[in-house]
């Protein structure tokens, strides 16, 4: 199963997308599913429901710290989520939890989710690995 | 050593971001060790990569508050409900001190252009004023948090 199925299957089981998103990168960055599932846990809907900052945006923040950051150096992760972010509020129009709702819920259905945010869950994927690969 | 007491030097004294300095104070007590802690909040530091977004003492606050009580197995609604609702609180509570919980707006300066930074830098915001939200963040999380042993 590759990083985006394995994403979309935790997500239709009910993970948020924070949840999903981390749990698919944390094994290879040396966290485990759990470990992963209980950092994001409180990101979910954009903040705990205040459907402030994407939680699958929040997650891919968390990939870019674990994959670049050397301990305290901020530089290249800074670089990278301003480029990370900029991608991703292209695609959905924001980066608000508000938005991304709003916006993914225009486009087709995602094949077998039943949440329109499963895009934004995809997208984040995505945009990870083609800008930073493992 | 305390644990806002870590935090503070973390963020001060070595250099550590508020989101790290918040959450290293708590996540090797809650199975998450210092090293890891420090990756995941690198970039999350002056509002998400010096953005002036959500401070990285909150974001740094809600990862602590999801390692001990965040749902991680696939039926547990009730640990995803203590979690949001223990997430709101925090949030409640940190606007209650601080009116606001984005960076640009604590600090009243947008750190997101050079001229904001550099601003920051001169006025010594970062060593002024930025602990005070770090030291909130750890102490509101101790109230939320009576026994921070063990996950939960």
């Amino acid at each position: 199963m590759n990083k985006t199925e394995q994403a979309l299957n935790d997500f239709k089981s009910g993970f948020n997308c924070a949840q999903a998103v981390l749990a698919a990168f944390g094994p290879e960055l040396g966290l485990d599913r759990e470990q992963c599932r209980r950092i994001a846990a409180g990101f979910g809907s954009g903040l705990g429901d205040q459907k402030g900052l994407c939680g699958a945006v929040n997650a891919g923040i968390m990939v870019i710290g674990l994959k670049a950051g050397a301990n305290g150096a901020s530089g290249k992760p800074y670089k990278l989520v301003g480029q990370f972010l900029k991608e991703f509020s292209d695609r959905f129009q924001g980066s608000v939890c508000r938005d991304v709702l709003r916006n993914t819920a225009k486009m087709p259905k995602y094949p077998g989710q039943t949440r329109s945010c499963a895009h934004a869950v995809a997208a984040v994927i995505e945009i990870l690995e083609k800008t930073q690969p493992a | 050593m305390r644990r806002v007491d870590q935090a503070v030097d973390d963020f001060l004294k070595s250099g550590f971001n508020c989101s790290q300095s918040v959450l290293a104070a708590f996540g090797p007590d809650l199975g998450l060790d210092r090293e890891n802690c420090l990756k995941i909040g690198c970039a999350f530091g002056g509002g998400i990569g010096r953005r002036g977004d959500i401070c990285g003492a909150v974001s740094g606050g809600l990862m602590v508050i999801g390692l001990k009580y965040g749902k991680f197995k696939k039926e547990d609604a009730p640990a995803k409900e203590k979690t949001y609702q223990l997430a709101n609180e925090f949030i409640h509570r940190f606007k209650e001190k601080h009116g606001t919980i984005i960076c640009r707006e604590l600090l009243d300066c947008d750190i997101s252009t050079p001229d904001g930074h550099q601003s920051a830098q001169d006025r010594k915001l970062y060593i002024d004023v930025c602990p005070k939200f770090v030291e909130s963040a750890v102490k509101i999380l101790e109230e939320l948090l009576p026994a921070q042993g063990k996950p939960a």
